[in-house]
This record gives C-alpha cells, sequence and structure tokens, in this order.
C-alpha cells in the first residue's frame, strides 16, 4: 500500500498503476535540456513574468494615488462617483480579466505541450503520447 | 439607548443560539464521516485529492474571507468609507500572485506542505525545520487574530454588553467561553475530520457566508431603488467624515490609512508610507500564507488547482463587492454613533445593519431573524477559517518536523497521520491559552502582521526556490529567517508597540521604526538575506533544479488523487 511508504523521498514515486513506472532521475535532468521543454517554460515565463510585473505596477500605481494621488482621487465624474472609485473598480475589473486572459492562454498554449512532455517521461517512451495529449 | 443591544430580545438570541447549535452539529457531523473515510496520511494533510475545482474554491474562498475580513472590512468601510474597500482590493489583486506564480506549480512539486517545495533541492532538515517555523508563527498569529476576534464577535453576536449577564455570563466571561468554544471545535474538526472534514466544513460555510450576504445585500440594495450611487451619498452624509465637514472625504482615501496630519508633513509621510507598506503586505502576504498554499494539493491535478484559484478570484472579488455594499449600508442606515457604540472598531455593523433593514422590512420578528442569520454565518466563518489554520500548522508540524526532521524521513504515512491529529490538538490548547491572554490586542494589527510575516519570510523563499536557478540551503534559510525575524523586530520597534497612546505598552518607548506595517522594508530585507545568503554558499544542485522544473512544469510524477 503506497500509503505507508515513508517519505523520505522528495520525489515519492507516484502510487503504481499499470505502464505508470518511477520516472528516472537522470529522465527528468534529460528532459529539461530537451529543446521542447525549453519551448514549453518560453511559454509559460513569457506570460507570468510580464503580466505578473504589468499587475504589480498597475496595482502600486493605485496605491501610490490613494496615498499621494489624493486630489487627483477625489475628482467627481458623474453623481457621487469619483476617479477613487472607478481607480478600484478597475482593479476589481483587471484581476477578474487577468485570470480568464491566463487561463485562456495557458489551455491554448500550454497544457497539451506540457501533457506532451509528461506522457513521455511517465511511459519512458514516445507512446501514448497523442492520447495523453488529447485530454 | 443602542439599537441593537436594546432589541437583542432574549427571543432573538435564542434564535441566533438555535441556528449555533444547528451549524456546530452539522459541521461534527460532516467531520465524523470525513474521519470514517480519513485512513492515508494523502487523505489526512489533502483531503485525498479528490475535490473538484469548485469545492476547493469554495473552501479557498472560505479560508480567505474570515470573520475578520467579512466582520472587520464591512466594518471598515461603514467608519471609514473609501479606506475599507481599498484594503480588500490589496486582498482581491493578491490572488494574481497565488494564480499565476504559485498554484499550480506548487501542486505538481510538493506533497502536503510548503516545505516539500522550499526544500526540494536544498538540505532537507534544517530548510524543513525553516518552513515549519515559518509555517507555524505566520499561522499562530492569524489564528490568534481569529480566536481574539471570535471571543468578542461571540461576545457581541449574543447580545452581551458590558454589565449584562446572559445564561449566567458577563461580558469578559462569554469572551472567554466563545475563545474556548471555539477553539475546542477546530481542534475537533481538523483532530478527527483532517483536511476531508475541514474542507467540507469551509465548503458549508462558503455557501452560508455567501448566501448570508447576498440575502443581505439585495435587501440593502432594495431599500435605495437599486441605487448605488443614492446609498453612496446617504452613506456619506451620515458619516463622521459628514460631521467634519468632509462628507466626500468619506468616498475618498485616507480617512484610516496614509492620514494626513495637518502641520506635521513628516508624520504625514510616514502615515502614507505605512498605507503603501501595508498596500505590499496585502498583495504579497496572500500566497505566503500556508493555510492558502496547502489548499492547492487538495485537487488532482495543476489544471484543477488553476481552475479552483479562478473560482476563488470569483466568489472573493463578489463577496467584496457586497461587502462594499453592507459596509456602505451600515453608515447611511445604522450610523456611526451606533456602530462605535457596540464596537470600536465597527466589527459589528453588518450584523446591526442585518437587524436594522429586517425592521425596516418586515418589522421587529424579521430584523431578529436576519440578525441571527447573519451572526450565524458570521460564526461560521470564524469557525472555517481557524480550522484551516489548524490543519496547516499541524501537518507542517507532523510532515515537516516529525517525519522529515525527526525521524529523517523513515516514518509511515500512518504514523504522520497519528502524530498530526495530535499536533492539532497542541496547536489547538496553545492557540486557546495565547488568545486568552491575548484578548486586548487588536485584530486588525494581528492580521496585518500574520500578512507582512508571510509577504516577508515565505513568499521571496518560494519564489526564489522554483525559479532562480543559483538558489540553495543558505540562501533559503537566510530568506525565511531574515524576513520572519525582520518582520517581526520592525513591528517590535515600531509605534504599535511602543511610544504612543494607543500602543500594547502606552508607558514604554523604543519605537525608532515609524511604520506599523513592516512590509515595505522587510520585503526586501529578506530578498537581500537570500541573495547573499545563496551566493556566500557554494552549495549549487542543478540537477535537482532541473528536476523541480520539470516536475512543476510538466506534472510528471506529481502525486496524484488517492483512490478509495
Amino acid at each position: 500500500m503506497a500509503t505507508d511508504r515513508p517519505s523520505k523521498d522528495p520525489a515519492p514515486p507516484p502510487e503504481h498503476g499499470a505502464g505508470d513506472e518511477p520516472i528516472k532521475e537522470s529522465a527528468y535532468v534529460t528532459m529539461h535540456s530537451d529543446p521542447r521543454f525549453g519551448e514549453l517554460k518560453r511559454r509559460l515565463y513569457r506570460f507570468v513574468f510580464p503580466m505578473s510585473i504589468a499587475f504589480m505596477a498597475w496595482y502600486l500605481l493605485y496605491v501610490m494615488m490613494s496615498a499621494f494621488g489624493r486630489d487627483v482621487m477625489g475628482i467627481d465624474l458623474f453623481g457621487n462617483v469619483n476617479v477613487a472609485l472607478v481607480f478600484g473598480a478597475f482593479q476589481f475589473i483587471s484581476t477578474f480579466g487577468i485570470a480568464v486572459f491566463y487561463t485562456m492562454y495557458a489551455n491554448r498554449n500550454f497544457d497539451s505541450r506540457a501533457a506532451r512532455l509528461r506522457a513521455e517521461l511517465q511511459n519512458g517512451t514516445k507512446a501514448k503520447v497523442d492520447e495523453e495529449a488529447g485530454r | 439607548m443602542i439599537l441593537a443591544q436594546e432589541a437583542m430580545s432574549d427571543s432573538s438570541r435564542l434564535v441566533t443560539l438555535v441556528l449555533f447549535g444547528l451549524m456546530v452539529a452539522a459541521t461534527i457531523g460532516i467531520t465524523v464521516w470525513a474521519g470514517r473515510n480519513t485512513r492515508s496520511a494523502t487523505d489526512f494533510h489533502s483531503g485525498g485529492r479528490g475535490f473538484s475545482p469548485l469545492q476547493n474554491g469554495l473552501a479557498i474562498g472560505s479560508d480567505y474571507m474570515s470573520a475578520a475580513s467579512f466582520l472587520g472590512i464591512a466594518g471598515m468601510i461603514a467608519l471609514f468609507g473609501y479606506d475599507g474597500f481599498l484594503y480588500s482590493i490589496g486582498f482581491l489583486v493578491a490572488w494574481l500572485v497565488a494564480l499565476l506564480l504559485v498554484a499550480e506549480l506548487l501542486r505538481n512539486s510538493g506533497r502536503y506542505t510548503m516545505g516539500d517545495v522550499l526544500s526540494y533541492r536544498m538540505q532537507q532538515r534544517p530548510v524543513r525545520t525553516a518552513a515549519s517555523v515559518s509555517t507555524l508563527v505566520v499561522s499562530i498569529f492569524y489564528l490568534l487574530a481569529q480566536m481574539v476576534g471570535a471571543g468578542a464577535l461571540i461576545a457581541l453576536l449574543l447580545g452581551i454588553q458590558e454589565g449584562q449577564t446572559f445564561l449566567g455570563m458577563d461580558a469578559p466571561t462569554a469572551k472567554i467561553v466563545g475563545i474556548v468554544v471555539v477553539g475546542l471545535l477546530m481542534t475537533i474538526y481538523v483532530a478527527f475530520g483532517g483536511m476531508k472534514g475541514t474542507t467540507w466544513v469551509q465548503i458549508v460555510k462558503a455557501v452560508i457566508l455567501m448566501a448570508g450576504a447576498a440575502l443581505l445585500t439585495f435587501l440593502t440594495l432594495s431599500l435605495y431603488g437599486f441605487n448605488l450611487g443614492a446609498l453612496m451619498g446617504d452613506a456619506a452624509n451620515a458619516s463622521q467624515a459628514a460631521a467634519d465637514g468632509n462628507a466626500a472625504g468619506f468616498l475618498e482615501p485616507g480617512l484610516r490609512y496614509g492620514v494626513e496630519v495637518v502641520g506635521d508633513p513628516i508624520q504625514t509621510m510616514w502615515n502614507k508610507l505605512d498605507l503603501i507598506s501595508l498596500g505590499l503586505a496585502l498583495v504579497l502576504g496572500t500566497a505566503g500564507l500556508p493555510h492558502i498554499l496547502i489548499r492547492f494539493y487538495t485537487v488532482p491535478d495543476s489544471q484543477s488547482a488553476r481552475k479552483s484559484v479562478n473560482w476563488g478570484i470569483g466568489l472573493i472579488g463578489t463577496f467584496y463587492v457586497m461587502t462594499l455594499v453592507l459596509g456602505f449600508g451600515a453608515a447611511a442606515l445604522v450610523g456611526h454613533e451606533a456602530i462605535t457604540a457596540q464596537d470600536a472598531a465597527g466589527n459589528t455593523a453588518a450584523p446591526q445593519l442585518a437587524q436594522v433593514v429586517g425592521e425596516r422590512i418586515g418589522g421587529d420578528m424579521a430584523g431578529a431573524i436576519l440578525l441571527a442569520i447573519i451572526a450565524s454565518a458570521a460564526f461560521a466563518a470564524i469557525l472555517s477559517t481557524v480550522a484551516g489554520l489548524v490543519i496547516a500548522s499541524s501537518s507542517s508540524l507532523a510532515h515537516d518536523f516529525y517525519n522529515s526532521v525527526l525521524r529523517k524521513g523513515e516514518a509511515t504515512g500512518s504514523e504522520e497521520v497519528r502524530v498530526a491529529r495530535f499536533a492539532a490538538i497542541g496547536v489547538g490548547v496553545v492557540a486557546i491559552v495565547l488568545a486568552i491572554f491575548a484578548q486586548n490586542l487588536n485584530v486588525a494589527f494581528l492580521v496585518s502582521l500574520a500578512f507582512a510575516m508571510a509577504a516577508s519570510a515565505n513568499l521571496p523563499t518560494l519564489l526564489l526556490s522554483l525559479f532562480w536557478k543559483r538558489f540553495n540551503t543558505r540562501g533559503a534559510l537566510a530568506g525565511i529567517y531574515g524576513g520572519l525575524i525582520s518582520a517581526v523586530g520592525l513591528v517590535f520597534f515600531s509605534p504599535v508597540v511602543s511610544g504612543s497612546e494607543t500602543a500594547l505598552m502606552p508607558n514604554a518607548d523604543f519605537a525608532w521604526f515609524p511604520l506599523p506595517n513592516p512590509a515595505l522594508v522587510s520585503v526586501p530585507i529578506s530578498l537581500l538575506c537570500a541573495v547573499i545568503g545563496t551566493l556566500s554558499s557554494k552549495e549549487q544542485d542543478f540537477e535537482k533544479f532541473a528536476m523541480l522544473q520539470v516536475r512543476a512544469l510538466t506534472g510528471a510524477g506529481a502525486e496524484k488523487a488517492a483512490d478509495h
């Protein structure tokens, strides 16, 4: 029973099913220098790093304006709605928007590639790749 | 006489108590059921990893929408207007850090705890010890905040005022009874139900809280013909700011944070820097909170982790929009004076609003019922958040400290579960005792300190572990301890602890650090420590880094859901 295996190994073998052998350390290291893994990594980094910088900058701009730009934040746009409230609402909208955008990006550009490499590592061969990638 | 106090009749208390009792019975029932289905370490620490994205999203929302954020933010908006909203924005945007940089990679490369990922390519024992220390410290501060709040709230929700008694309890006794009851319940949930029980308690709570808040939001807006602008105008005009001749200021930043002190430009600047420091702690703290991080292990794979964060963002965002309405509603309909008379920090604004809105719509009885519903939702909010914190602590103690450090990884899963159950009891007892002694600490201060510590000690080290090839043991230790010590140390030397009338020690003055919120300084210190520590040590393990990255990105070798 996999339950009672010691947990010394930080990368414990997955719980076995048919054809689900533990992956050798060397296989991971080889995969790391595989150009397709390089491409996978680039696709993730190309999105998450610029996007993280962008939303942090956008958020910090909001906080800075709340601290130092109160004249602008207090301008009434219509009725009781001022710049501060609209700016805050935009933070909500941009958070929702970035989450949706990232999910679409990852679904389209990341998941199937990751699944292909995962299947390869787990099967130790290039077989069964298409089936796994179709998930 | 104050409205809520006056009308908190015995019949209303009875309804509230009955609802509290039903909730306790239901959650204990869930715990018993979950306990029967908890056998392996994966069941205990990660609930079997079989939760759906929606279920985990609800639980994420539950961990996050604590009583402190439900009652605290609504109260802050009711008293200070816009600045309460500003607080909630930091809490929401923070989820993008978790979504983009942490959730999926952590799910793929870790097993049960934050320490799994931090120690992956490091020397196990020192790094796991550090991860465990930091998990415990952050969780216990957060736990104290929730429990201290819980004690006061239960007394208030039952309408027990200074000088009154109810069931033979006066207000101070009721507070202690509240702390002990909450502490016992959370210990029972975790020790018996593990992550499965905790997660189901959280799912139930999320539904109750969202439904309660939605109902009250709808009724409040209905009183204004669904015209939010009119509600805001009314709130501003009824606010303390209006009494001070600055009604417009209620809808602008600056009443609570970054306060401008007339004739003191230096203090004004410190106040504004403190606002930025708080903003930083809020946005960087979330993805370093251990009880949030371990939620990503409860789903089958990294795509589910992503989806569950999306559900979480949707729920939490919607919730904060409702909180905005409730806060403005309380300002307009309950009023500053009635709110502060009940609780100086405004924590009872939402329940008070429930009563007033209920009375306006359906008379006294409706007021009592709506109050009981919102009080129960708040009670549920307290219970489930503290349970999440206890399981994070006990998992880390059992998995990181007991198994990896003391037993060098030789303990079996069932031993680990046994230790985790005892650890939960230990954490529960310690938290109850500390909370009784910490009763007079400010809840908001404890929460912001927990966020600052998570942002300083955990997040930088976590990100460097995942993304920096050269990172090593010394760097990780320097980052965790450097962040933890600088965050706690700076607060100790801040006006929060000494040197002001509102400080913990008002008669002493050793405050040389001007900001109550330390993150602006402690996060860079942690990063600097991590970088210097790393570069000063020759250790580097590129092979392990390659393994970690391949596992994190592809999901190969990731822990699978347990099948029963």
